[in-house]
């Protein structure tokens, strides 16, 4: 009986254990099939909608898409800069916004391979603290890159004609 | 979109599926791949096959990267995949396969229809994402226009680009699709190349996994990974932008997956090579990544005991295509003058030490903050480390460890890239994700590892799910 009972002490920590293994099991199977279930509607969803405007959208070249996703004034803004500035041509670039909102990136993208040389940003240069800057020789022409406009297409004379008012240049 | 821009679209992913069907056939190691498998295998060697011997071309010879040679380089493995198959004069054995569990059919549905699902937003918007304007397909904008890896404004100081110095392999093969299909300049037809690497991805990890786990272990993990929905449709690194992470993490995840067989051929030593070296082309950290997939195929064999000269024999195979690439990138990187810079002004190595131990609240926190986002990856995370944990006698056997530090090896380049950065908490926001995307392979295959000792010892668990 008492070796019973020793066997039974002894035993303890294996059946703990086991336990514990199975209720972590459990708990693992369980999590993921939440986890998968979770995740079917969203995925569904994306799916679904992908596969909507695929439907949706037949018919419709990549003029029309390019319209819709930038809008009617910014596709217009950037054909009108895009037939001033040739594609081996060179322009100057000013950031209207900050760069986090990527203004910059997109309109570079959107005008290359025409080749852009970065300027700074449109607020530090019409700052009152400003320190002196001059634009870089070279290019005729300068794009301002807005975040929520078009970019706007700039002669240099105009540019700093326009930037005098605005502190600048120094 | 319309049927015609459609066709730009699948004849770009044709362009590359067809040269790597040709590589797959000469490549008995691939071709004695289950179909799907074999596919995948085939549209990832294709990519960096093409794109790889292009740029080489186009920097070392001044090719220009025009219709003609892209098409001769495509049609090279088409042609001795065809006299091969030919010579051989047998069609591909249908191998016996058993019948489908239902969570094989499962996985096969779901990963199916988010492919799809992919394909329709490709060939329908327009590039929207950030690095893809950014940097790569800007890039790419440069190269078509001038036909060389070396166009002005990378070769020439001063002019405004993001991250001059990374490699161009994905441009490339962005430029080989434009061209061959006389692409307008604004058309997307580039996009559905990014797509395709998805299910290929899928399929990477379902054949790793499966050889590994078995069949139902591989087709849960396979299912988990395609209900994820930052690999397939985040703007900032899925399969829907055009980022280089995901290919990236199929060259490595894939060459890496070819080595760690048990006896791997010669030819799987060569595949492997070719995705390495295309790893080592795609981004920065392929180069980090290729090496370390090769060096943990070398120590393989120290933890098994057979093939240890087979082995030896398909590694050295397997070096050959990644030093050509590292000797490639390093010599066209030569000529870009603003090499580093904006890696040079975004860190300081001074931050690496005591930043390694001191910074791992910080950073621990915002990735955790990233995996645990909804949208991005579902409750992935949180049921992952319960699965690796409860399953973790499946993690005894050998492969594990391999694997275990090749998961390891992106998310600690991206670990340090977060230390040393002069803004970490932007640097984990914006690339602990993508970290995980290039660790995924190995790290799904390991999870199926886990997953099908945990669905062994649980009796409760119905047996159509169990498998």
């Amino acid at each position: 009986m008492a070796r019973i009972v020793l066997l039974g002490i002894r035993d303890k920590p294996a059946i703990v254990l086991s336990f514990a293994g199975k209720v972590l099991r459990a708990v693992a199977l369980a999590v993921l099939g939440v986890s998968l279930l979770a995740a079917l509607p969203l995925t569904a969803l994306r799916v679904g909608k992908r596969v909507y405007d695929a439907t949706r959208l037949a018919g419709e070249d990549h003029r029309g898409a390019r319209l819709r996703v930038l809008g009617a004034p910014a596709v217009e803004a950037l054909e009108v800069i895009r037939r001033a500035v040739p594609p081996d041509g060179e322009y100057l670039l000013v950031d209207g916004g900050h760069e986090w909102q990527g203004a910059t990136y997109w309109v570079r993208f959107e005008l290359a391979p025409r080749k852009a040389w970065y300027v700074g940003r449109l607020e530090e240069m019409t700052a009152p603290s400003h320190a002196a800057w001059s634009l870089p020789p070279g290019p005729r022409w300068v794009v301002v890159a807005l975040p929520h406009a078009p970019a706007v297409l700039l002669d240099r004379d105009d540019f700093l004609r326009r930037m005098e008012p605005l502190h600048g240049p120094g | 979109m319309v049927p015609a821009e459609a066709l730009a679209g699948l004849g770009g992913v044709a362009l590359f599926a067809a040269p790597g069907a040709g590589l797959a056939e000469i490549l008995p190691a691939v071709r004695e791949l289950p179909a799907g498998r074999r596919l995948a295998y085939a549209y990832l060697l294709g990519v960096g096959w093409t794109a790889g011997v292009l740029y080489a071309l186009s920097h070392w010879l001044a090719v220009p990267l025009r219709a003609p040679a892209i098409l001769t380089v495509a049609a090279l493995p088409v042609a001795a995949g065809a006299f091969s198959w030919l010579r051989r004069r047998v069609s591909h054995r249908l191998g016996r396969r058993g019948r489908r569990l239902l969570v094989q059919w499962l996985a096969l549905a779901v990963g199916g229809l988010v492919s799809f699902g992919l394909l329709c937003d490709a060939l329908t918007n327009p590039l929207t994402d950030w690095d893809g304007r950014m940097t790569w397909s800007a890039q790419a904008r440069y190269v078509r226009s001038e036909g060389t890896v070396h166009p002005a404004a990378l070769s020439q100081r001063g002019w405004y680009l993001s991250h001059p110095w990374y490699p161009l392999l994905m441009p490339v093969a962005q430029v080989a699709v434009l061209e061959v299909t006389a692409a307008e300049p604004d058309l997307h037809a580039f996009r559905a190349m990014y797509a395709a690497f998805f299910p290929a991805w899928l399929l990477l990890i379902y054949g790793g996994a499966e050889k590994l786990a078995g069949r139902s272990a591989a087709a849960w993990s396979a299912l988990a990974a395609a209900l994820l929905s930052f690999p397939a449709f985040a703007g900032a690194g899925g399969a829907a932008s055009a980022y280089s992470d995901l290919p990236l993490a199929c060259f490595f995840g894939g060459g890496l997956l070819l080595l760690l067989t048990a006896r791997p051929s010669p030819s799987a030593g060569v595949a492997a090579g070719l995705l390495l070296a295309a790893a080592v082309l795609t981004k920065a950290e392929g180069e980090i990544y290729a090496p370390v997939a090769l060096g943990l195929a070398a120590i393989f064999p120290l933890l098994r005991g057979r093939g240890r000269s087979r082995r030896r024999r398909a590694l050295l195979l397997a070096v050959v295509p990644v030093v050509f690439a590292w000797i490639l990138l390093h010599s066209w990187r030569a000529r870009v003058p603003e090499s580093f810079e904006s890696f040079e002004q975004a860190t300081s190595w001074s931050l690496l030490w005591p930043g390694i131990v001191t910074r791992i609240p910080l950073l621990a926190a915002k990735a955790r903050s990233e995996m645990v986002y909804f949208p991005d990856w579902g409750l992935f995370w949180s049921a992952a480390p319960l699965v690796l944990l409860a399953g973790w006698r499946g993690l005894r056997r050998r492969p594990a460890l391999p694997l275990g530090l090749a998961t390891a090896a992106p998310l600690g380049v991206g670990w340090i890239y977060a230390t040393v950065s002069l803004r970490p908490e932007f640097v984990v926001g914006s690339t602990w994700n993508r970290f995980l995307v290039q660790a995924s392979v190995p790290l799904f295959v390991l999870f199926a590892m886990a997953l099908r000792d945990l669905l062994r010892r649980t009796a409760w668990v119905p047996r159509p799910l169990r498998g």
